[in-house]
């Protein structure tokens, strides 16, 4: 009877199915550019610029980085001409490339980005007119089930700004060291060795008041890097504007369908710059530092 | 001027009345039913020939005809069927006549497979177009897998007919979805067809007598689907004699017991098929078979009675269930159930000689509950559906070049559908779906239709007719007059040129995902935000037979355009609070393509092949920046060729290859960088340029059977017994199942995956009758 049984296992072994490489031509691409700028009163304008690439094509990301290009973002009284700068990554452990002002950002000015790069032109505008909001306190939860899984939170509570439309983003200020992980991976920057860093670390998703004008929220954001207790972090809430909510919700959406495979694809839509790029030009309002420490 | 009008009004109905008596008076009508001498089971389709008026008439669904001829000295008759003996019958009456038919078996001295008798010629004669009655015989015949005899692959190989991908259900007919197929089992719906992950059917041979599919020109009689209708009849019984057959194969034995209650008057049928591996390898393997385990049954009973020579009842009952455990290659593992039940009491009633009445109380019960993992990710989904239907149907044949048809179908739709997709928490834990606390949606639907077909000359025949469906639900109502015309023009006694034009609408949708590799279809209905699909196909055709009818070719080309399509909106997740109707986009579609079709009916070599050649986009406003694209399952080329071969009296051959163009899926066309700053996502997005812009590689596949038949008597019986020999994928093609994206750990290279199904499956089984 065993025998039998075996003999029918191969027959549903059959039924297992089997994978393998395949080579699927690459579709038709043109290359477009990638723009994030994020205007902030009081601070100079640093504005990232890439190229995209065919899927299939393997590309250091440095190598994408448009160095070439003349950035400029001007209002009704002033040009300022974004130069080429960089800053180190301690994690990465290699240089950031970025464009960087000199001027620093007023309140209440409308200010026109102009990009020019391989003989076209990227144009935006955006007002400096947001009002940052300030955060009431901050919690934790060791477990949270949310369309990203069940983690942990940190929990900031703020009031919204009544009578208009808001949208949110979280941040952090903290510091790492080897001993942490980013992701669940472990930090192995060569960079760091037996010391610690501070980085910026940023909610994934953005948010927006509908339905709850001028009240109490609270967001539980998973953190991308691991902690001890007692770790602190400074806690900061970006009050961002439509273009700039717009551009990061789809990424967010987009990221969740390449991830699970019963989301349906997004395509990232023609935004401020029409098909020629991708990106936003917007505007954003950081709230006062809140420290939280991270508890047991 | 008010009396006048009455006045007038009177005198046409007088006149009317009058021409109808006197054309009474000279006329006389023969009915009755046509039936299986040996089983007395009723023969749909068969054909009642005047020789005297070179007109005829077939049998409807229930074997029943009408004839009406002008009298005449002596009547004569040709009554002939699909692979039985012609009768040939002539009467000398001067009145109105009850004349039940029973036709003999044609057997050939050579022991040839016929699919289809001598002088059918129904495929040029008749007014309707995109009609294929597919002969059961050839469904005994051709090899399918592990030598399970399966009604829906075959109609898989016909034209304009394509198959879904491997291990998932549905079939596509002319560019529409799955859910545009109306199927129906003694007249109940059923929802999904299919066992074993799509790879063979609910329907278990042995228990079905015929099965046609409507996929153009559609009478007015059927409705509710744009795309198709499957229409399959249960047998009856053999009024005569008990008679049991069965058989064992790999995947499930199967047993059919079916007799008479009351000899001529009544009969049973009971048929049931299970699988046995999971019962087999419980002791040996208690968590299945390297992760795959699998169960399936399904289960046919019917009961017929003839109180009168006027009356005929019919109760069916139908009900399959199957569950599987499945885990697959590392991306892909899934927990399936799914059930159809279904339940009808049907009453045939004649009203004299030319009224004939069906009238149908219809239940059926289906579920699906889904839970399936790929990658980090979950979904769980469950539908349920029931519905309660009461119809009734007239066939009125007043005279021979006309057959009336008008009736009204009702049916109260219930459907509870749960949803929830998101990451497997770190727990293991996931959301379930409690089936109790879904809510449920509620719906009426229903229709009317009035038709006739006449034969206007003795070239031209128009069927025409109108069907006015009506739906309700969430207080708003849709309504609809559907047109549906078909005429044909016969060029010579073997030639025909055919047109329709058909409006359909439909009211249960199907929203398929564009993404998951496994049925994560919901059901919904129509409502105030969710509106009917709707579609206009045209088709021309040509019909031309050749050696008496031994080869059958027609060349068909249509073009249909659908609305109101429904499909997911972009990064659509569902959890189990999301309105479903608030995530739908919805869109147009249209499709075009020329059929071929060549049959050979008679001879040692029989069989078929057909070729499609068809374009099938979508444009939805909210998809694809508005831009038109690829229908999924858009193949341009579609070639299946089936054929049986009679090597001696006792041993036949059968092969089956099939090859189309691969379906669609939507690859990014670049990569965007966007500095992450410290977030969760590693800062690579997709720049998707278009959707549906890839297609997976042609798929391609060769079948073959071997089979031996062989009689012999015990205790005076006759025992038949069959020995089944047969190969699924004879070259073992690792055709593609789906196709998803990876990234090479170490090379950090973008990867595709091809993930494959079925290999070569060899397999033999045993069937026998006595």
């Amino acid at each position: 009877m065993k025998n039998l049984v075996i003999l029918l296992d191969i027959f549903w072994l059959f039924l297992a199915g089997c994978e393998k490489n395949i080579t699927v031509p690459q579709p038709p691409y043109d290359s477009r550019v990638s723009i994030e700028c994020g205007l902030e009163v009081g601070v100079v304008p640093t504005l990232y610029l890439y190229k995209t690439i065919p899927y299939f094509t393997i590309e250091d990301v440095r190598h994408l980085f448009v160095k070439n290009a003349i950035v400029k973002i001007s209002n009704t009284t002033s040009v300022d001409s974004l130069a080429l700068d960089s800053t180190f990554n301690y994690l990465k452990c290699e240089y950031d490339y970025l464009y960087k002002g000199n001027i620093f950002i007023e309140a209440d000015k409308k200010y026109q980005l102009s990009i020019l790069y391989n003989g076209i032109t990227y144009s935006a505008s955006a007002t400096t007119n947001l009002t940052a909001v300030t955060i009431d306190s901050i919690g934790y939860t060791d477990a949270f089930k949310d369309i990203y899984g069940e983690h942990e939170g940190v929990i900031p509570y703020f009031h919204d700004v009544p009578n208009q439309t808001n949208y949110y983003r979280y941040e952090m200020i903290r510091t790492v060291d080897s001993t942490m992980k980013y992701n669940g991976v472990k930090l192995n920057s060569p960079c760091i060795g037996g010391g610690s860093v501070t980085i910026l670390e940023e909610g994934r998703s953005v948010y927006n008041d509908l339905n709850l004008n001028g009240s109490q929220i609270s967001l539980v954001i998973e953190p991308a890097f691991s902690h001890r207790t007692g770790s602190i972090g400074l806690v900061r809430i970006q009050v961002i504007d439509k273009v700039t909510y717009d551009f990061f919700d789809q990424l967010d959406r987009q990221k969740l369908g390449q991830l699970n495979p019963f989301v349906e694809p997004v395509f990232l839509s023609v935004g401020q710059f029409g098909n020629k790029a991708i990106g936003y030009f917007g505007i954003i309002a950081r709230s006062s530092t809140v420290q939280f420490i991270f508890p047991d | 001027m008010k009396k006048f009008k009455i006045l007038i009004r009177t005198i046409s109905l007088l006149l009317i009345a009058a021409l109808v008596t006197k054309a009474e008076a000279q006329n006389i009508t023969l009915n009755g039913y046509i039936k299986d001498a040996r089983t007395k089971e009723s023969l749909i389709g068969a054909t009642v020939f005047s020789t005297n008026t070179k007109k005829g008439t077939i049998s409807n669904e229930y074997g029943f005809y009408s004839i009406t001829l002008p009298k005449a000295d002596t009547l004569g008759l040709i009554i002939s069927y699909v692979g039985y003996q012609p009768q040939v019958k002539k009467l000398t009456i001067d009145k109105n006549l009850r004349l039940d038919i029973l036709l003999e078996v044609k057997t050939s001295l050579l022991g040839e497979v016929v699919i289809s008798a001598e002088k059918n010629d129904n495929n040029v004669q008749s007014a309707q177009m995109g009609v294929i009655n597919v002969p059961m015989r050839a469904i005994s015949t051709l090899p399918v897998l592990a030598g399970e005899r399966d009604i829906m692959k075959i109609i898989q190989f016909l034209p304009g007919v394509q198959q879904g991908q491997e291990g998932t259900t549905g079939f596509y007919v002319r560019g529409g979805n799955a859910d545009q197929n109306l199927i129906q089992l003694d007249e109940a719906t059923i929802y999904n067809p299919n066992h074993l992950f799509g790879l063979f059917s609910t329907f278990n041979v042995n228990a079905i007598k015929s099965m046609s599919l409507t996929k153009g020109g559609f009478p007015a009689k059927f409705g509710g689907r744009l795309s198709s209708i499957l229409d399959i009849s249960m047998k009856d019984g053999n009024k005569e004699n008990y008679q049991i057959e069965g058989g064992i194969g790999l995947l499930s034995a199967n047993l059919t017991v079916q007799g008479p209650i009351e000899k001529g008057k009544s009969s049973f049928i009971i048929s049931g098929r299970r699988s046995y591996i999971d019962l087999l390898s419980k002791p040996f393997f208690k968590g299945g078979i390297n992760g795959i385990n699998y169960f399936l049954y399904d289960f046919n009973a019917k009961i017929n009675y003839e109180p009168s020579k006027n009356d005929h009842l019919f109760i069916s009952y139908f009900t399959g269930k199957d569950d599987a455990i499945y885990t697959g290659a590392s991306s892909l593992n899934y927990n399936i159930g799914f059930g159809n039940t279904t339940s009808t009491v049907r009453w045939n009633h004649l009203f004299g000689n030319k009224l004939f009445s069906n009238t149908s109380l219809i239940k059926n019960d289906y579920h699906l509950g889904l839970a399936t993992t790929q990658g980090n990710y979950y979904s769980m989904l469950y539908t349920g559906i029931n519905d309660v239907s009461v119809k009734t149907d007239f066939t009125y044949m007043p005279l021979l070049n006309h057959e009336v048809k008008a009736g009204f179908i009702y049916t109260y739709h219930t459907l509870f559908p749960g949803v929830v997709s998101a990451k497997i928490p770190k727990t293991g834990s996931r959301m379930d779906i409690n089936r109790d606390s879904i809510p449920k949606k509620y719906s009426n639907e229903m229709a009317f239709y009035i038709s006739d077909e006449i034969k206007m000359t003795d070239l031209l025949s128009v069927n025409y007719g109108l069907r006015i469906p009506v739906f309700h639900s969430k207080g708003k109502t849709y309504s609809y007059v559907e047109p549906r015309i078909t005429a044909k023009f016969s060029l010579n006694e073997g030639t025909s040129i055919k047109a329709s034009y058909t409006q359909m609408n439909q009211f249960v949708h199907l929203v398929p995902s564009s993404t998951a590799s496994l049925p994560t279809d919901i059901w919904i209905t129509s409502s105030p935000k969710v509106k009917p699909q709707n579609s206009t196909q045209y088709a021309l055709g040509l019909f031309r037979n050749f050696n008496n009818n031994e080869i059958e070719t027609s060349v068909e080309v249509y073009y249909k355009t659908m609305n109101n399509q429904v499909l997911f909106k972009e990064g659509t997740q569902i959890s189990l609070n999301t309105n479903l109707e608030d995530v739908l986009a919805f869109g147009s579609g249209k499709s075009y393509g020329i059929e071929f079709f060549m049959k050979k009916n008679l001879g040692k070599l029989t069989g078929w092949a057909s070729y499609t050649l068809s374009k099938t986009t979508e444009k939805f406003s909210e998809l694809n920046y508005g831009k038109e694209f690829p229908f999924t399952y858009d193949r341009r080329h579609n070639l299946s060729i089936t054929s049986i071969y009679q090597l001696s009296k006792n041993w036949t051959f059968s092969a089956d290859f099939t090859l189309y163009s691969g379906i669609a899926f939507t690859l990014p066309g670049g990569k965007i960088f966007v500095p992450d700053d410290g977030s969760l996502y590693d800062g690579i997005y997709y720049d998707y340029t278009s959707r549906n812009n890839a297609r997976l590689r042609m798929y391609n596949r060769l079948d073959i059977s071997f089979s031996n038949k062989k009689q012999t008597k015990i205790f005076g019986k006759i025992f038949e017994r069959e020995w089944v020999f047969s190969v699924y994928n004879l070259y073992s093609r690792q055709n593609p199942y789906f196709v998803y994206l990876t990234t090479d750990p170490v090379t950090k290279i973008p990867q595709a995956k091809q993930v494959s199904l079925l290999p070569v499956i060899p397999s033999v089984s045993f069937n026998f009758k006595f």
